[in-house]
């Protein structure tokens, strides 16, 4: 068993902690403006210069804003509806579709903020919804944007490449929320009516089922030092919530109303009153 | 985005994790939403006003951290309903699939209450991911009747099978036979107008159906 992780707040996450939030109320309760805006994220990720930031729609444009509030323009997404980003350190990915009749896309930056679109799926609604190491998951979507077929695209030295996906049959009503890549492979997560489904792979096309995380939206997963941690929402209340894989669950020292955003390696990012505050898992 | 514990005044439970749990939770939902759904549950309770008021609602979820309506705070997943006359009708007990007529019907009627504030509703006859809950959301479009929608077209075949003895395949696929059992079963609930490009007309075939559906009687 392994020990309870201990997080450790940034700056701004305790600053955000300090103006305790009120409980919430019996009656609908409106959300401040600053909430209301960036009202969309696709997520949180490291740029090659060492900053973890996200990537967020404010007010139609697609802005990554650092956790100071320090906002800087994209230029390369218009037209984007985002789902999900990653950095490695070197190179970004954000995936999703193009508006409109979706197409599912792959935008790729070297700093963050200027993007170019690299892989779209032509001929078929769809979208990707999870990016990270070197693979990003979607689907084929149906009329009413329900999953119809999962799909994957893996990234090649030439670009980026479809690849099939077995063992994934049973889940294919569902999208991919959270992907990454571990010692032996990758882990894929999806959210269904009650929790999370859970897939590894040794090869990126051929999927395993492990144990699901039941009452918890997974919203990022990363590898860190051998563990894979995860990061989301429950399914109620939308209490935050992380754990590793295999080991116990923690709530998070931020924020009852943070969203998750996602893992940044070990830092997990989170949405709260309209800023990106991040937390550190730490052994 | 805002928090509420009951919609209109009816709470809303959650029994994914514990069946029958009383615990008021903290759902989430845009404020936009929030608003249609009061307008639906005021379409219940008076669609279904033979049953006493409605006593509770169990739900999966509105606000959920994941890609789609659910992750912008504008859907809804329906469980249960349950009347202060005793009746219940259970998505989660997969009532669209009920061997007794009766429990279908109400099904069928929840089912068109959902689609007369909500574009797209996923239903048990829609995907096996929807077999144990009502999916609604509006995706920013108005209610209509889509013949290119599965969803749409297989709770219509569904609605004359159940309700009518129509013998349709419920394939979600608008064939002539489905376009015969629609315009008969429009004729029987007095619809006038086209339910496929007024939301008005669909609007009240949904109500006219409901109706039925909570009474169980054909039409
Ligand atoms: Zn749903």
């Amino acid at each position: 068993m392994l020990d309870r992780r201990t997080f450790v707040l940034g700056a701004a996450a305790t600053a955000a902690l300090a103006g305790a939030l009120p409980a919430h109320a019996a009656a609908p309760t409106p959300a401040s403006d600053a909430a209301a805006n960036p009202r969309k994220a696709a997520g949180v990720f490291r740029t090659p210069d060492g900053a973890t930031v996200m990537l967020a729609d404010q007010d139609g444009r697609w802005v990554v804003i650092d956790e100071g509030g320090s906002v800087r323009i994209t230029d390369g997404l218009t037209g984007a509806d985002l789902v999900d980003v990653t950095g490695d350190g070197v190179t970004c990915h954000a995936v999703g579709a193009l508006s409109g009749d979706p197409v599912a896309t792959v935008w790729e930056s070297t700093d963050g903020v200027s993007w170019r679109e690299v892989r779209r799926l032509h001929g078929v609604r769809s979208q990707f919804t999870a990016v990270g190491g070197g693979l990003a998951f979607g689907s084929v979507l149906k009329h009413e944007r329900a999953s119809l077929v999962r799909i994957a695209a893996r990234r090649t030295p030439s670009g980026w490449a479809t690849v099939p996906v077995r063992g994934l049959e049973w889940t294919d009503g569902l999208s991919a929320t959270a992907v990454t890549a571990t010692a032996d492979g990758w882990v894929v997560a999806a959210v269904d009516i009650s929790g999370t489904v859970l897939h590894t792979s040794r090869d990126g096309v051929t999927w395993t089922a492990r144990p699901r995380l039941d009452g918890v939206a997974v919203r990022g997963l990363a590898a860190v030092d051998g563990h894979v941690h995860w990061v989301g929402n429950e399914m109620v209340d939308a209490t935050p919530l992380t754990g590793v894989l295999d080991a116990d669950r923690t709530r998070p020292a931020v924020p009852a109303d943070a969203k998750a955003l996602g893992l940044a390696g070990a830092r997990s990012g989170w949405l709260t009153g309209g800023r990106l505050i991040t937390a550190e898992a730490t052994r | 985005m805002i928090t509420f514990q009951r919609i209109d005044g009816t709470p809303v439970y959650y029994w994914r994790s514990s069946r029958g749990d009383t615990t008021l939770r903290n759902w989430q939902a845009t404020q936009a939403f929030y608003d249609s759904l009061v307008l639906w549950i005021r379409d219940l309770r008076s669609l279904s006003s033979a049953y006493g008021s409605i006593t509770y609602l169990v739900s999966a979820g509105f606000y959920v951290n994941k890609p789609g309506e659910h992750g912008s705070g504008t859907a809804m997943d329906l469980d249960h309903v349950r009347w202060s006359g005793g009746q219940v009708s259970s998505p989660l007990d997969r009532d669209h699939a009920s061997g007794t007529l009766a429990t279908r019907r109400r099904y069928l009627a929840v089912d068109a209450v959902c689609r007369r504030r909500f574009r797209y509703a996923l239903d048990g006859w829609y995907n096996a991911d929807h077999a144990d809950h009502i999916h609604s959301d509006f995706g920013g479009l108005p209610v209509r009747c889509v013949t290119g929608s599965e969803s749409d077209t297989k709770f219509v075949q569904a609605l004359c099978n159940n309700f009518m003895s129509s013998g349709l395949v419920v394939d979600g696929i608008w064939g002539p036979k489905t376009d015969s059992a629609f315009a008969t079963a429009k004729s029987r609930l007095g619809t006038t107008g086209d339910p496929h490009t007024s939301s008005a007309a669909w609007q009240s075939f949904l109500s006219a159906a409901a109706r039925k559906g909570f009474a169980n009687q054909a039409f």
